[in-house]
């Protein structure tokens, strides 16, 4: 992804005045400031109270508290695979916020939780989340700096010591939010060997179809940027996500608009959004 | 026994130590997989120096008098302040230092990737035999992007179900292939290691 932003950046226009104003940049500008204001709007009005539009189910994020519940019942530990994404990626920060809410579930049932990271970058965000977890859930005795690892930066090198603890441990429950590569199908099989109830997420289209055949729940891309607010029950948050439904509706509205100018000959929406 | 030989035989019994654990878990593994964790630290640990903190201080910040790039050398040092008492706040600002950035960079940067594929998804559509790709990919973008609306209730409203459930039903075609192609690659490594391991190794293929 950084790789993505870093050619996204090399093929931008050369910024104007003050490094704001560029050419060719002025849709990009409006989509942004609209985006802005959907998140205002929504985010005020769940502030004061008012209804903002439930999240719909979503299965996959539902069956954490029961794979946290399954592995205090066995009293095996719980697994948490953050991914071999650092700082650079959303999906790090996606899997964060399931991290917050797993490590509270595992507090609050007394339950070992064990996270192993790819990203020395993501490893003290990590042992910050999982202690302070542990301190909201009033257990902070309970959490134990150890069980937050590092293990190696390197994609293989990673995914063979996640393999040989998960079967080391014998984890009950593995949740794996965040970038995967070719290493999902490793992880999630090792992960199916041992028994564990898996629970995965990515936005990686090559890699989801291993998650889906191997895991007991998928969630797919854009579901799990979702998950920050369904788990939360946060109203300010959840309207964060009736703003990203609003601009992906307004998104929809332009691509079936410019399809249709483009079926009868027209170029004016294409050349207008370049602008 | 040549340096050649002696490097054969040492990746052909790592990889036996790693095939085993499609047997189970156990000590040859175990020692594949630390020696690999070990190795991937130290090569980590060498390139780092040799490729970014020799030279930025050699070249860039003594020989270039770049010192601006000191700051940079603090807010570093930063994540090491959580190993002392008292310092993890340190650590945190570097933490929101480095989030903060990631953060702004996106902002700046990610619009102009999502307008390239939006215009890039204006597709001329026709029923005919050579256009009716477009029309294939156009209707399952629609449908694939309506099941990722989560503020709208599927089960109330059939406008937005009907082409949810038809999103769904694509995604799975399009994993489906993308399996059976990642399958396909899969195979394929694993037969090099089986010619690495039967060619070079035992001298039994050629």
């Amino acid at each position: 992804m950084g790789t993505l932003f870093l050619a996204a950046a090399a093929t931008a226009p050369t910024p104007g005045l003050f490094g704001l104003v560029t050419s060719k940049m002025a849709f990009q500008f409006l989509l942004v400031v609209a985006y802005a204001l959907a998140v205002y709007i929504l985010v005020r009005r769940a502030r004061a109270g008012l209804p903002v539009p439930p999240i719909r189910k979503i299965p996959g994020l539902e069956a954490l508290e029961e794979s946290v519940g399954r592995a205090t019942e066995m009293g095996r530990p719980l697994m948490f695979i953050p991914g071999i994404g650092d700082l650079s990626d959303a999906q790090t920060y996606a899997a964060f916020a399931v991290l917050s809410h797993t490590a509270k579930a595992c507090a609050r049932y007394d339950t070992r939780m064990i996270v192993t990271n790819a990203s020395y970058l993501a490893q003290p965000v990590t042992e910050e989340i999982v202690r302070q977890s542990y301190l909201e859930a009033g257990r902070p005795e309970a959490y134990n700096p150890e069980d937050v690892r590092y293990l190696s930066g390197d994609q293989f090198a990673w995914t063979s010591a996640v393999i040989g603890i998960m079967h080391r441990e014998k984890s009950a429950a593995n949740i794996m939010v965040g970038v995967f590569a070719a290493e999902a199908l490793l992880l999630a099989e090792a992960g199916h060997q041992v028994g564990a109830v898996q629970i995965a997420a990515s936005t990686n289209t090559f890699q989801l179809p291993f998650f889906f055949v191997v895991c007991d729940y998928t969630l797919i891309g854009e579901e799990m940027y979702a998950a920050g607010a369904y788990l939360a029950k946060e109203p300010t948050l959840t309207g964060t996500v009736g703003a990203q439904d609003w601009g992906k509706m307004l998104l929809l509205a332009i691509v079936v608009l410019g399809t249709i100018l483009e079926t009868v000959g027209s170029k004016w929406l294409r050349n207008l959004l370049a602008k | 026994m040549d340096s050649h030989t002696a490097q054969v035989w040492i990746a052909a019994l790592s990889t036996l130590a790693v095939f085993s654990f499609l047997y189970r878990e156990n000590p040859v593994y175990r020692w594949a997989e630390h020696t690999f964790v070990a190795m991937a630290v130290a090569h980590g640990v060498v390139m780092t120096w040799d490729n970014w903190i020799k030279p930025t201080i050699t070249k860039d910040i003594l020989k270039d008098g770049k010192y601006y790039l000191l700051t940079a050398v603090v807010v570093g040092l930063f994540f090491y302040a959580r190993y002392f008492k008292g310092g993890a706040w340190l650590t945190r600002c570097a933490i929101a230092m480095t989030v903060g950035y990631w953060g702004g960079y996106m902002l700046g940067y990610s619009p102009a990737v999502l307008v390239g594929q939006l215009t890039g998804s204006f597709y001329k559509l026709s029923l005919a035999p050579s256009g009716i790709n477009n029309t294939i990919t156009f209707l399952t973008l629609v449908c694939t992007l309506t099941y990722f609306l989560f503020t709208i209730r599927q089960e109330k409203n059939p406008v937005v179900a009907i082409p949810a459930n038809i999103g769904r039903w694509a995604m799975m075609v399009a994993f489906g292939t993308a399996f059976g192609n990642t399958i396909m690659a899969r195979m394929s490594l694993f037969l090099g290691r089986l010619q690495f391991l039967l060619g070079d190794w035992l001298h039994a293929i050629k």
